[in-house]
């Protein structure tokens, strides 16, 4: 399968601290790839250097042949990467129509079809239509949030922990909605929930302290009690899951 | 629009129209003209501050730039017509230069040291404006007085040219922030790093932002001349312009557009007032105190000022209605 990006040996400093120290990963068109790994291993740090928030010394970040190394974050996003980050990812006082219509791209004419889709996938939010963002619940929040990037219709999409401080109900609407979208799209995406990973993850990355230290199928990974407790240390419970 | 909204739109313009007619065009009708002025001068603060997000404590650079190059042109041309007209040109080719320079030193860094730059900037036009070296241009500290064209003589030419600028600048602010640009530059302020991942070039949202607030504050400015038919180094003055500027938007309310109008109504009306008490009260003198005072109480009871909190009020009665509805369905 083709890689749509790919990023080698991606290495980011924040201030003086070294967070990345060798990230490499590889994904596939219409799948989602998972990166996984303990507090502090680097996870949204990856996202925001791919997203050209940080600059990666040394690096490379390659979206289908376009080196993305060094290059600033409009530009990035109009390249049709999506960004949906893990906070302080909407516009509060704007109401959910006017942040979804701020995130269409200007030369998109088809608008109504657009954000029509964007409500049928989140029905939560046609009854918030003229509220602002600021007074929605934290569920309401991210569903608009995730609209917000889907609705510019990104050919990547890069998502840092959508399931945060969200109850179950929730959660499962989200895993829902990236699963539909995995026939229009690419998704990586940075998740703490394990369940969620696995159900709708088909490759997965491992991080630690930086590094890459395991990448490959979700469905093996997920297979392996050893895996999981090598590098993310979860413990298997009596009836097979990890926890 | 709102039958509402159009009655109260009805309603202002027939006083402002009538209003030299039932009061006569003396200290009242003065007033006002410096109320138009200044209050254009405020909401084209408000785009800036309240739209943009961003912080100047250097307008008064604009502003005095428009005096000084209208008043110039003016006073080299005679008071003529054409005179006018190429001092607000003038004006606002250095304005459009000012603001470009001023963006690419400072828009690119923290909101702070931007505030700090404009304030250094309008700083130095202050001391460039009063400086002896320049004497032949601006006539120092001393100020010009200048010739107005001869259909400026009457006081209530005077006072509908300002009017119709007025109305021009309130009905092009409106149009620009309820644009697709104007709801970018809310977008920014809201949240820039989020702005930036959505594909928009802040740099240049904000660079326009600035050039058109500076612009309308030049505008403002050479009407201020237009007025006054003087001009001195005090248009450039930080205490009495710059963060006059700050206060008249922030007692009207910060994002609210018309609220830069009525900060400047009450400001002026207040210093006024002031004035002439001062005339038997000595202690009046020291308009500075009063407006700190009114800084201090609008910040700790109208932290939206007066506009702001008005609607405020009316977005909540509108909320608590509505839910009021749906309970009693």
């Amino acid at each position: 399968m083709k890689a749509l990006l790919e990023v080698e040996n991606l290495h980011t400093k924040i201030g003086q601290f070294s967070i990345l120290q060798g990230v490499s990963l590889s994904v596939c068109e219409h799948t989602i790839h998972v990166l996984l790994g303990r507090n502090g291993a680097g996870k949204t740090t990856t996202l925001r250097t791919m997203m050209g928030y940080l600059r990666p010394v040394p690096g490379i970040i390659r979206f289908e042949d376009q080196e993305l190394t060094g290059i600033a974050t409009f530009r990035i996003a109009r390249y049709g990467i999506g960004y949906m980050p893990e906070d302080h990812n909407l516009f509060a006082n704007l109401t959910v129509e006017e942040n979804l219509l701020l995130s269409l791209p200007k030369q998109d004419t088809h608008v109504r079809s657009q954000i029509a889709k964007m409500l049928d996938l989140f029905p939560d939010l046609r009854v918030a239509w003229r509220r602002p963002a600021g007074t929605l619940s934290g569920g309401q929040r991210q569903m608009l949030a995730l609209a917000s990037v889907l609705v510019s219709k990104p050919r990547l999409l890069l998502v840092d922990e959508p399931s945060k401080g969200l109850s179950p109900r929730f959660v499962e609407r989200i895993g829902d909605a990236l699963e539909q979208l995995r026939s229009e799209t690419t998704i990586v995406l940075v998740e703490q929930n394990f369940y969620l990973a696995k159900r709708i993850g088909d490759y997965v990355t491992v991080l630690d302290e930086g590094h890459t230290v395991y990448s490959g199928e979700m469905q093996s990974f997920a297979a392996s009690d050893e895996l999981q407790k090598r590098y993310l240390g979860l413990q298997t419970d009596k009836k097979g899951g990890a926890k | 629009m709102r039958p509402v909204r159009l009655a109260w739109l009805l309603l202002s313009t027939l006083f402002l129209m009538g209003f030299p007619f039932v009061f006569g065009s003396g200290g009242g009708t003065s007033l006002l003209e410096q109320i138009f002025v200044f209050g254009a001068f405020a909401m084209s603060y408000d785009l800036l501050i309240g739209y943009t997000g961003i912080v100047s404590f250097g307008h008064a650079m604009f502003f005095g730039t428009g005096a000084y190059a209208v008043a110039i042109v003016l006073s080299k041309t005679g008071g003529s017509t054409v005179g006018l007209l190429l001092g607000f040109l003038i004006a606002m080719t250095i304005s459009i230069l000012l603001s470009l320079v001023v963006a690419f030193l400072s828009l690119r860094v923290r909101h702070t040291y931007f505030a700090m730059v404009t304030l250094a900037v309008g700083q130095v036009f202050f001391v460039l404006a009063g400086s002896q070296p320049l004497r032949p241009l601006t006539n120092a500290n001393d100020g010009i007085s200048v010739l107005t064209p001869v259909w400026l003589n009457s006081n209530l030419a005077v006072y509908y040219f300002i009017l119709i600028f007025l109305a021009i600048v309130t009905l092009f602010l409106h149009r620009f922030i309820h644009s697709p640009f104007g709801e970018v530059l809310r977008a920014l302020r809201e949240n820039e790093s989020r702005a930036k991942a959505l594909g928009y070039r802040i740099f240049h949202y904000k660079t326009l932002a600035f050039l058109l607030s500076g612009l309308i504050a030049t505008l403002a400015g050479g009407m201020y001349v237009v007025v006054e038919s003087f001009v001195s180094t005090s248009v450039y003055d930080i205490g009495s312009v710059s963060l006059q500027v700050v206060l008249m938007t922030i007692v009207g309310g910060v994002g609210t557009l018309y609220g830069g109008l009525i900060g400047a109504g009450i400001i002026l009306w207040l210093q006024n007032e002031l004035a002439n008490l001062a005339g038997s009260y000595p202690v009046f003198n020291h308009a500075e105190i009063a407006f700190g005072v009114l800084y201090v109480l609008v910040v700790r009871f109208l932290p939206n000022g007066i506009l702001g909190t008005l609607k405020g009020r009316k977005g909540r009665w509108r909320w608590t209605s509505q839910t009021f509805k749906k309970s009693q369905t």
